[in-house]
């Protein structure tokens, strides 16, 4: 059987800002994934983060990169954190059985890419008039070859 | 025990009405049982307009060609679940999970008609029927995992 996967985002979001971030793709399927939302301890203000999480979609540059904006996909829930000083919660788990991400060949528009990968996305924005840094941990359990 | 497997299939179909507003499509070929099956419909990001289509999963029924091949047509089976995607504008929908254990599907000898291969083997097949004015594109994904050799 497979391993269990960490993938830890760090981003940082001027205020007013939105970003999309994603695990790291997985040539096998997975399942119990969880995804987590942690700044560690260092909030300088009350947080008011809205999150969404998505599955599908595709990308305008290559997939997976840093660089390349993700858009669409399907969602799958969404919430606000707010008035706390500190975040450290799970917004997302799900235990179904879920198809790999990493058969994308490097390079695919999202025209192409859109036929192929099962990416795990987390939209996310700060609603604040100040910055904020934060840590998506995204959690799961590899289980098997992928054949 | 044996590895997850994943299956692709990609669709087209044409607005409904059109030359193939429906189409089956079906795993790979297995010579294990297989178990927690998980079938996915996925549009990838590329859908623009609210969809319609109509899926419905069978196991069994058999080809009126060679067993599995592309160019076969797949006819009958027992239908285990059916329902429609309607309105939204992406398709990521897990339309099946099955925790039993499954039988291998891989022992049809190639060649046998749909009177032969009804007889043997295990497909398991997704239908689907594009309802809507436009085409649609996209992909099913099969994942199981093998549990061991056909015996």
């Amino acid at each position: 059987m497979g391993a269990f996967q960490e993938t830890v985002r760090t981003v940082t979001l001027a205020a007013g800002a939105a970003t999309r971030i994603w695990a790291a793709p997985l040539s096998e399927p997975f399942k119990d994934m969880t995804i987590w939302l942690l700044n560690g301890g260092v909030p300088t203000a009350a947080g008011n983060l809205d999150w969404e999480v998505f599955y599908g979609g595709g990308w305008t540059g290559e997939p997976f990169k840093s660089g390349s904006t993700h858009l669409k996909g399907k969602s799958q829930a969404s919430g606000a954190i707010a008035g706390g000083t500190e975040l450290c919660d799970m917004v997302w788990e799900d235990g179904t059985l879920l198809p790999p991400n990493q058969n994308i060949p490097a390079g695919r528009s999202v025209s192409d890419s859109a036929l192929q990968g099962f990416p795990v996305v987390l939209y996310l924005k700060n609603n604040k008039a100040v910055p904020l840094t934060l840590n998506a941990v995204f959690v799961c359990r590899t289980v098997g070859d992928h054949v | 025990m044996g590895a997850f497997r994943v299956t692709v299939r990609e669709f087209e179909l044409t607005a409904s009405g059109g030359a193939q507003d429906t189409i089956r499509l079906w795993d790979a070929p297995v010579s294990e049982p297989i178990r927690n099956m998980t079938i996915w419909v996925l549009s990838g990001g590329l859908v623009t307009a609210a969809l319609d289509l109509d899926w419905e999963v069978l196991y069994g029924g058999g080809w009126t060609g060679e067993p599995f091949k592309e160019g076969s047509t797949h006819v009958r089976g027992k239908s285990q679940g059916s329902g429609s995607i309607a309105g939204g504008a992406e398709l990521c929908d897990v339309i099946w999970e099955d925790a039993t254990l499954l039988p291998g599907n891989k022992n049809i000898p190639f060649g046998r008609s749909v009177q032969d291969s009804a007889l043997k083997g295990f497909p398991i097949v997704v239908e689907l029927t594009n309802q809507k004015a436009s085409p649609v594109s996209g992909r099913v994904v099969f994942v199981s995992r093998t549990v061991g050799d056909h015996v």
